[in-house]
């Protein structure tokens, strides 16, 4: 097991760094390798300005959803579970379009406004699912999370039909993707996203326990209650904080815990650590896809997680176990 | 020694366990009796920290479960859950958490399920499994939801062993069943629930004596006689 573990790995990070190499020096602008360290030059200022920051931002995304997506499907111990599902992704996009439709010019603050949105959305979730007094029952955090997207996507529908115009400009933010990406908006969310990182790690043997059940899990001292919260409040800070730059990437959060725990039968740390090599590969192979296939234009990078991604999870559900 | 005073558990406002009180002592086995719907799965769960806040007092060697830290509930209580968890992980991965188990595993002759996920094992393999962990686990009092329901004749008789053999360590064996016979065979006492309310503690003798079994299950008593001529109390 271990050695299968360590060769999975392995592979799992040599993919990661030819998928980042690659990612770095492809693109509709031809990179000249020895200009790259002369400032100035057209490709260090390509490379250090636009590549960088871009594949960095797919490298940050794919890390937070994918490991926001297994810390919601092991909070609520539901493999359906994924950040849309409490609410992050219809919060962002309800708040992103109401700020397009009433603010236009400001598009600084719109990073603020999806952040807001998310934040607000899955703290609704919560609460409608604590009211119900079952939250140790995951049905209830899943059932709310239903029902708080189905609000938001309302508005998202309202404020669609009222100001046709902000849809332009909402649709790319809608699919997911990194155009535009510059490496001042990604210093907060970095930040949040590597502490939020190192939290999930330090809970890996929290998220085993709870696995077990909230019976076996509460006779060993703990609070299951108390540790799915923590969960998923560290989900939502890292879906949400990916969500201020890459859009609605969300399933990638899906497929990502389904492929490692395919990968990996072992323990939740174990899960954790190829969740964390896969996710990233996923999201900067999409958007490598999208900037290269159609070149010189480009799709975004949703559009090939989509393309990617559904066979890949096809065939996860093909070839389940159970 | 678990002292139990004045049990209350509400849920939702509904009183699911009412001033329950009874005392466990060290090196025996309780069964766990009463139809469905009684209160047998949530007095396990409440003396196993499921429920932090009951009303009334559990009290383990003369400390107050509800005061205990995190280790310390770890040490004191241990419980084999009615629905096992389906979980996608495989068994060595639950090792880490419980690394006794293995000699179990070793014992059942279930070495060879270890690279198994546990959601593809059978019903009865998953219980055994954590049975294992169960064992592995230290402490004064074994809770047991009805693990004999799903077992088959030869992991049964694995099963009463252990709880035996916990006995004999002095260990304190709490567990339900609904099978009467079954419970008679090894329990040393008897504790009946019925709509949440504790209607009888004692020994088999008194249980027989106070015509429980025709009270409170609708049973008759009778006895059987083994081939090799031992006799047996068993209930229709």
């Amino acid at each position: 097991m271990d050695k299968k573990f360590t060769i999975t790995s392995i592979l799992s990070i040599a993919a990661l760094l030819i998928i980042f190499s690659v990612s770095l020096l492809v693109g509709s602008i031809p990179l000249n390798i020895p200009d790259l360290l002369t400032a100035g030059s057209v490709s260090n200022i390509v490379f250090f300005s636009i590549r960088l920051p871009r594949v960095f931002a797919a490298l940050l995304s794919g890390l937070a959803f994918s490991v926001s997506g297994l810390l919601i499907q092991r909070a609520t111990g539901n493999g359906l579970s994924s950040p849309n599902i409490i609410g992050v992704n219809s919060g962002a996009g309800a708040s992103v379009l109401l700020f397009l439709s009433l603010a236009p010019d400001m598009f600084a603050i719109l990073p603020l406004a999806a952040f807001l949105g998310a934040i607000i959305s899955v703290s609704i979730v919560f609460l409608i699912s604590s009211l119900t007094k079952r939250v140790s029952s995951s049905i209830s955090l899943i059932l709310s999370g239903v029902a708080v997207n189905a609000l938001f996507n309302a508005v998202i529908s309202t404020i669609s039909s009222l100001d046709p115009e902000t849809m332009a400009s909402y649709s790319a933010f809608s699919i997911g993707g990194f155009s535009g990406i510059y490496s001042s908006m990604l210093r907060v969310p970095a930040l949040l996203i590597i502490i939020s990182i190192a939290l999930s790690f330090l809970l890996s043997d929290r998220m085993d326990v709870i696995s077990l059940g909230d019976e076996i899990a509460s006779s060993m001292g703990y609070r299951p209650l108390g540790i799915r919260i923590l969960l998923i409040a560290i989900a939502s800070l890292l879906a949400a904080s990916a969500v201020t730059f890459s859009g609605l990437l969300g399933f990638v959060g899906l497929v990502t815990p389904h492929a490692a725990s395919f990968l990996t039968s072992d323990n939740s740390r174990r899960t954790l650590i190829l969740s964390s090599l896969i996710g990233p590969s996923l999201v900067m192979l999409s958007d490598l896809a999208g900037r290269t296939i159609i070149s010189p234009s480009e799709l975004p990078a949703g559009v090939f997680m989509a393309i990617i991604g559904v066979p890949f999870f096809i065939f996860l559900l093909l070839r389940r176990s159970d | 020694m678990v002292r139990v005073e004045h049990l209350t558990i509400k849920i939702r406002g509904q009183e699911i366990l009412s001033d329950i009180s009874l005392c466990l002592e060290d090196g025996k086995i309780y069964a766990l009796l009463g139809e469905n719907g009684s209160g047998k799965t949530t007095l396990l769960r409440a003396l196993t920290s499921y429920y932090p806040d009951y009303s009334g007092s559990i009290d383990f060697d003369g400390r107050e479960l509800r005061s205990l830290k995190r280790k310390e509930k770890e040490m004191v209580h241990a419980i084999l859950p009615q629905s096992i968890p389906i979980l996608d992980s495989s068994v060595s991965a639950l090792l880490s958490m419980y690394p006794e188990a293995l000699k179990h595993l070793e014992k059942y002759g279930l070495l060879s399920l270890l690279e198994r996920r546990i959601n593809t094992l059978s019903g009865g393999e998953r219980e055994m499994v954590f049975l294992s962990f169960l064992l592995s686990r230290r402490v004064k009092l074994y809770a047991l939801d009805e693990v004999e329901a799903n077992l088959g004749m030869r992991y049964k008789r694995r099963c009463e062993e252990a709880m035996l053999s916990l006995k004999g360590d002095g260990r304190i064996v709490f567990s339900s069943f609904h099978d009467l016979s079954r419970a008679f065979l090894i329990a040393d006492e008897a504790i009946v629930l019925e709509k949440g309310r504790l209607v009888f503690a004692g020994s088999k003798g008194e249980f027989i004596s106070r015509n429980i079994a025709q009270r409170y299950f609708d049973s008759s008593v009778g006895v059987l006689n083994e081939l090799s001529g031992k006799e047996r109390i068993v209930f229709f």
